[in-house]
């Protein structure tokens, strides 16, 4: 079990190498089987290693066995738990689906591709097993420098300003994570997530350095989960971005944003906090963000013609939902987010390879181009469909069985945000789907309120795809929507959730097992809330969703009325936010800026 | 203790983000994102200075003699690749932009806007920063 953990992140290198430097050499169709075939191993390994830490104590390795000695870490662990191990095979799952889709997609051979994603697995793997945090921070950085990659692949206009713009705001985000590294080590002096932990809560630090430390280490995470206001780089990265790629940033990249904030938090900061101050930054500082986030993205979904950024920001939205869980810091928040992250990465992928399957077929991944052109596609339909109904976390998807544990975290609005957020989100989706699919309600004119989606950079992708090649792609959309199902009818995963989320919560355990050799879990699973409420409260989302995607389709016939008073209030709005989200560069690390700012200073009052 | 170099760690990393934002050319853009790396170099390597001590070196037997702290170096020699890697990917990306948009401008270049032609380079006074 401990060579398995190194294996994670040793397997989908050495591939990678491999298919490197064999790329000019073999075959095409080769060189693809091999990354899924690397990949499909790195999914065995992830998963071999959950099933071992749902039964059994969590494995730590030393690497070059550098154990701690007299309570102090010199060496480099890899910490094997649950929920680590549970999001890596997350990764492993989406990183093959991707490689397999693209395999179909690309019409010309993508030349670094597979070596690309096959590092980015292998940064996935070394990011959530990580037990230092020097180390999370590289293999943050080689996460981010292959998604930027992936992101300007096809080399054309749009893709390239989009991947730099996420270059430039990622990496901020990651220097302003090194300066918080460089504030800890230079008064502390170690990098062990968990003897930073102790040694931090014994320094007894002033609120003024944990404020403005606590805000370096988290504006790095927050970037690259996307919240409000470092979140400007993920709708225009998406929306350009190839469709596998896509799959990766918005099914597990920014979530893991979101993981690597809970760890440290968890691991570093929380035992100097204290729980009433952690309870407080979680409150007061924290769910203002992540509402704000969801909030901003649901807004923003809703006025979305073109399909890729509708769901780049639907992604923002629910990434919102899931951090004011994480910010409730207790057992039903944690656990319900974790589940909820799964659930939401294989819907959400789902759509996206459904969109990349319209763009292959149609050409076009407009709302206004595609009205009425998927009615003689059912089964990209049906993945749409679907995926909506996932979004609105109704059971039997994933969401669902998160969201039935958030509505008991300890924050009384969580639910009511739910609804709200999930219900435009889901009827964003829908609206697309009723009108593409269905050819519902008239074709809309051509407003020219939204930039124009680029024909240009949508039929580079695109091609004249035959049927058997869009019947494997959508196959495999089909395939991550079977998944989300799945893990809501394992049995006990609700329970093993909530069990695995306490032992996360449980610092002090953390610290025993790393630097005094005791053992760390397993956690056993606990006895979740009951479920029946949640399912109606699910079922209402679904109306709600429902009444939302119809509305703007028959707006026309049955609201001419209050149409003008739309445009001359809430409209107002709604255009102003789509203003702010200007696509200027400068502007977006202007607003980075003073989001950390804001931040520091937010911090240092709650805490002092 | 001396306070200068955190000073000019944290000069450096205001004037490049104030950089970043004002900027009108991409090349200034993604430099001004190399002097933002650069304050976490020196704010590294403040850190492990030690007034009087000797480089991290201790084969032939000098063991006991106090010396500057090798983590940090290694640090900031990791940060040094990862930046090498950035930068050269985004300097790539920004001639690929140049080629085909014709301008360098963030200003004028929107990932979901084509660029006119009147706002390409040699068309506008703004072309060159």
């Amino acid at each position: 079990m401990s060579a398995l953990v190194a294996l994670g992140v040793a397997v989908p290198l050495l591939a990678a190498a491999v298919l490197a430097s064999l790329r000019t050499v073999v075959r095409h169709g080769v060189l693809d089987a091999v990354a899924i075939l690397a990949a499909l191993a790195t999914l065995g390994i992830d998963a071999a290693m959950m099933h071992h830490a749902i039964t059994a104590p969590a494995t730590i390795v030393w690497f070059g066995g550098w154990r701690p000695s007299g309570g102090f870490p010199p060496g480099i662990a890899f910490v094997a738990d649950l929920p680590a191990t549970a999001i890596a095979t997350l990764g492993a799952i989406l990183a093959t689906a991707s490689l397999v889709f693209s395999s179909r997609y690309f019409e010309t051979t993508a030349t670094l591709f597979n070596t690309l994603v096959l590092v980015f697995l292998a940064a996935v793997n070394g990011y959530c097993l990580s037990g230092d945090l020097f180390t999370l921070f590289v293999f943050f950085e080689l996460m981010g420098t292959t998604a930027y990659a992936l992101t300007g692949h096809k080399i054309e206009t749009n893709s390239l300003e989009g991947a730099i713009g996420f270059a430039v705001l990622n990496s901020l985000g990651a220097f302003l994570l090194l300066w918080g590294i460089g504030m800890l080590y230079g008064r502390l002096g170690g990098l062990n997530l968990a003897w930073l932990g102790v040694a931090l809560a014994g320094a007894h630090p002033g609120p003024a350095y944990l404020g403005v430390a606590y805000a370096f280490v988290a504006s790095g995470f927050l970037v690259k989960a996307a919240i409000v206001p470092f979140h400007f780089w993920h709708a225009d990265a998406d929306a350009v971005a190839p469709t596998p790629v896509c799959v990766l940033i918005s099914g597990i990249m920014a979530e893991l944003g979101l993981v690597g904030l809970a760890r440290v938090t968890m691991t570093v900061f929380a035992p100097a906090f204290g729980p009433v101050r952690l309870a407080a930054i979680g409150h007061d500082v924290i769910a203002p963000l992540g509402i704000a986030t969801a909030i901003v993205g649901g807004l923003m979904c809703v006025r979305q013609r073109h399909i890729k950024r509708l769901l780049a920001f639907s992604t923002i939205a629910h990434v919102g939902l899931m951090i004011c869980g994480v910010a409730a810091f207790d057992r039903e928040g944690l656990g319900g987010a974790g589940l909820y992250l799964v659930g939401h990465g294989f819907v959400k992928s789902a759509l996206f390879l459904a969109t990349g399957v319209m763009l292959v077929r149609r050409g076009s991944v407009d709302e206004v181009d595609l009205h009425g052109k998927g009615r003689d596609m059912p089964l990209a339909a049906a993945v749409f469909f679907l995926g909506a109904v996932g979004l609105a976390g109704v059971p039997p998807f994933g969401t669902f069985t998160g969201k039935s544990l958030l509505e008991h975290a300890g924050l009384p609005w969580l639910p009511t945000l739910f609804v709200a957020v999930e219900a435009a989100t889901a009827g964003a989706v829908l609206r697309v789907a009723f009108r593409v699919f269905l050819g519902l309600g008239d074709k809309p004119r051509d407003d020219g309120d939204d930039s124009p989606s680029d024909r240009e950079s949508q039929e580079a992708e695109s091609g004249h795809g035959s049927r058997s090649r869009g019947l494997a792609m959508i196959a495999i959309a089909g395939v991550l929507l079977v998944l989300a199902v799945v893990m809501t009818v394992v049995p006990g995963v609700r329970g093993e959730a909530l069990g695995a989320a306490g032992l996360f919560l449980n610092h002090a355990a953390y610290a025993q097992a790393l630097l005094r050799d005791g053992s760390y879990g397993p956690a056993g699973a606990v006895a979740p809330p009951e479920l029946w409420s949640s399912v109606w409260v699910a079922l209402g989302t679904l109306g709600l969703a429902v009444v939302l995607a119809l509305v703007p389709i028959y707006s026309d016939r049955v609201l001419s009325p209050l149409r003008a008073a739309w445009k001359a209030g809430p409209d107002r709005v709604l255009v102003g936010l789509e203003w702010v989200h200007s696509g200027h560069l400068g502007d977006y690390a202007g607003w980075l800026a003073a989001g950390f700012g804001g931040l520091a200073a937010g911090l240092t009052l709650v805490l002092g | 203790m001396s306070l200068v170099p955190y000073l000019v760690a944290a000069w450096l990393l205001g004037i490049g983000l104030y950089g970043i934002v004002t900027s009108r050319n991409l090349i200034h853009l993604v430099l001004c994102l190399s002097v933002v790396q650069s304050s976490t170099y020196v704010l590294l390597l403040a850190l492990g200075y030690r007034n009087g001590a000797a480089a991290p070196i201790f084969n032939n037997g000098r063991i006991g003699i106090p010396a500057v702290d090798p983590i940090v170096q290694a640090l900031v020699l990791t940060d040094i690749v990862v930046g090498a890697t950035v930068t050269a990917l985004l300097l790539a990306l920004a001639i690929q932009v140049m080629k085909r948009q014709g301008t360098l401008d963030p200003a004028v270049l929107r990932p979901m806007k084509q660029v006119r032609p009147s706002e390409r380079a040699g068309h506008g006074a703004e072309a060159a920063s």
